[in-house]
């Protein structure tokens, strides 16, 4: 009994920390948050998803049930990953298997209809985003361990801002997209930079960018954090493009074709570099170029590069992606890891994050049916396909895409602003610097 | 702060009322002119309507409407010059267009000693059932021209929500897959017993029994809900 009583400790302390653990109060209040946190999440697993979900696992489906292993070119790891997650529950659940023609069906318009309308769907619906909510539940618990060292307190709130995060809980559990793993492994790139596991740190960041490419955006100023030398700033530099290089030695190797170039080509990576300044003739410039460029600068000149320091640089490189650049709702869930630390410290912050996710939920309307009355249509199909959408509602009285756009820059307007903000405290934790040398 | 949790829950119940109101259209016929597509047929006092509707695209509405009875009177609405009907002896034909600034148009028909309504009602000279809603949202014909007797509208008037769109649907799946429903559900209401363990109980000196007869509670529920979907569903 003893013994047991230990072991369940040692999970006990190993998963909140020993300093929420060993208070009774703390924990109480851990485990509340969890509690609740978990029964929102539980709430929307079966009910609701984005068609995108389904093409993911469409070509997971491609691998495990035709040996297709190139069905997804562009995400080889991520679709690696769904594959065996597929692999494992089609084992334990066989009404997975039932599933297999839906998700073989190569017509995205049939495919999606006999899903929906399927009698089973809520619980493979469930089984399917089971993957994202082992994911969720890593990170949460991974998560508090980024800051607050010293203050258990601050811990816990940072672990209560991530299980109540509306960006979480909309994207993961009804959007239902995939971004959470490379979250993941970028919060424990962070962790080992943290714990000061450099070489550790940048791989991890590498196999990160492999999954999603999202991280590259924080590889120069984690270089920065962790060089001590003009070697290591080599060695690191070389390190963290080595898994986008090793991404594409294996596609040139087992596919033929350059994952690289591809995706250089393809609309996302134009998403970047959306909004521009025309100048004249051919010469534009990149606005969110720029503005990364401006908060990595302003990181290698500042003093004191505290670890909470590169987090706020982070949460302020990923707050201007969105405010700047054209952006799918998933891409926010990127912000969320830096900036539910930063809500501990400065909480009038979770306000405008909670006006972010309003604005949010009124730009995604101009994306059409597929990201509004579609994710109910589980629920019931013919009623959500045939509903009324927000889109015809907004046209019969104004112009839909001025309406949203108008909401779109007041998005733009307060992500701006959190990064001045953020900006601001960067002061505080550096002592009042500002520029300087290095660390 | 017991105060702002019960706002908060009366807030939550009855924003969830009207949204169950508003889905199961438990007024009239509902659509927005201009947005919808599609028919829109309903009875009110002693009048049928006949609506239709297109999201701001040019679009031609033809058709007609046979009777075995007599059409005694006829108003239009919001017809335009082009738009035109005809009425030879029981059958009222009409075409009529829509387009960017011109929403909707209907008309109002006031009949007696009627057995049925036969409707021939096109979209751009071609039939799209789906979006032909008789009597309620989602209520579609099957076939056409269609017929509906003289007591259609009372019947589809009777039908409870639960066997409404979309929440017939709802349930019919949650019935169907029982085992995952009912586990789903058992999970859920363990969380929710553990939330109230942590929170309301934890002061209690009978924490305990409090505790134990929240899983009896949630045992009983599981079964109501079980016979409760039940006789929904079947």
């Amino acid at each position: 009994m003893n013994r047991a009583k230990t072991f369940f400790n040692n999970i006990g302390r190993g998963l909140l920390t020993p300093e929420v653990y060993n208070d009774a109060k703390l924990s109480r209040r851990f485990y509340k948050y969890f509690l609740i946190g978990i029964l929102a999440r539980l709430m929307l697993l079966p009910f609701f998803f984005q068609r995108d979900l389904l093409s993911t696992y469409q070509r997971a489906a491609e691998t495990v049930f035709a040996g297709n292993m190139a069905s997804d070119f562009h995400q080889i790891l991520t679709n690696i990953i769904h594959s065996v997650y597929l692999y494992i529950i089609k084992t334990i659940v066989p009404a997975v298997s039932d599933y297999s023609s839906i998700f073989l069906d190569t017509n995205t318009w049939t495919s999606w209809i006999n899903f929906i309308s399927g009698y089973n769907v809520f619980s493979v619906l469930a089984l399917l985003k089971g993957l994202y909510l082992i994911f969720d539940l890593l990170c949460m618990f991974f998560i508090l361990r980024l800051s607050f060292d010293k203050d258990p307190e601050g811990r816990l709130n940072v672990f209560k801002y991530w299980m109540f995060n509306p960006v979480v809980i909309f994207v993961l559990y009804i959007f239902a997209r995939h971004d959470i793993i490379g979250v993941f492994v970028t919060i424990i790139a962070l962790l080992l930079a943290k714990k000061d596991r450099k070489y550790w740190s940048i791989i991890v960041l590498a196999l990160s960018i492999a999954l999603r490419f999202f991280p590259i955006m924080i590889l120069i100023p984690l270089i920065v954090y962790l060089a001590r030398s003009k070697k290591d700033y080599i060695l690191l530099s070389v390190i963290g493009v080595s898994g986008l290089a090793g991404i594409e030695a294996f596609s040139n190797i087992f596919y033929g074709k350059s994952v690289m170039f591809s995706l250089l080509n393809t609309q996302h990576f134009n998403y970047l570099i959306s909004s521009k300044l025309e100048l004249i003739i051919h010469d534009r410039i990149f606005i969110f170029i720029v503005a990364y460029f401006l908060i990595v600068f302003s990181f290698i000149y500042a003093r004191n590069k505290i670890f909470d320091l590169l987090i706020n640089y982070c949460a302020m490189i990923y707050l201007s992606y969105i405010a700047l650049s054209y952006f799918h709702p998933q891409y926010v869930l990127w912000v969320v890891p830096f900036l539910v630390i930063i809500f501990a410290r400065r909480r009038n912050l979770v306000y405008f994050h909670w006006l972010q996710f309003g604005l949010l939920m009124i730009i995604l309307i101009y994306w059409g049916d597929l990201v509004t009355k579609f994710i109910f249509a589980p629920l019931d199909h013919r009623f959500f396909i045939y509903i009324t959408g927000p889109i015809p509602i907004i046209e019969r009285f104004y112009d839909s895409a001025k309406f949203v756009n108008i909401f779109r820059s007041i998005f733009t307007a307060v992500s701006l602003w959190m990064i001045y903000q953020i900006y601001k405290e960067n002061r505080s934790i550096i002592g009042g610097d500002r520029g300087g040398g290095g660390r | 702060m017991k105060k702002i949790f019960s706002i908060r829950i009366m807030f939550t119940v009855l924003v969830l009322m009207l949204f169950m109101g508003l889905l199961s259209g438990c007024q009239k016929m509902n659509f927005i002119p201009g947005a919808s597509y599609g028919y829109f047929i309903w009875e009110e006092g002693e009048k049928i309507y006949i609506s239709w509707s297109i999201d701001r695209k040019d679009a031609s509405f033809t058709g007609s409407i046979k009777t075995d009875g007599s059409i005694d009177n006829m108003n239009l609405i919001a017809w335009e010059e082009e738009d035109g009907t005809k009425l030879t002896g029981n059958t009222l034909s009409y075409t009529a267009n829509l387009g960017v600034d011109d929403y909707t148009d209907g008309l109002v028909l006031e009949m007696s000693e009627y057995e049925y309504i036969e409707f021939d009602l096109r979209i751009n000279d071609g039939y799209d059932l789906s979006r032909v809603h008789v009597g309620a949202f989602l209520k579609n014909p099957e076939n056409s021209p269609f017929r509906i007797g003289s007591r259609y509208f009372d019947e589809v008037k009777s039908i409870p929500w639960y066997e409404k769109n979309p929440f017939s649907v709802f349930f019919y799946k949650l019935f169907a897959n029982k085992y995952f429903t009912f586990l789903f559900l058992f999970i859920i209401g363990v969380v929710v017993v553990e939330i109230l363990r942590v929170t309301v109980f934890s002061g209690k000196r009978l924490k305990k029994l409090y505790t134990g007869i929240s899983y009896i509670i949630l045992m009983c529920l599981g079964v109501v809900l079980y016979f409760t979907l039940r006789y929904f569903v079947l």
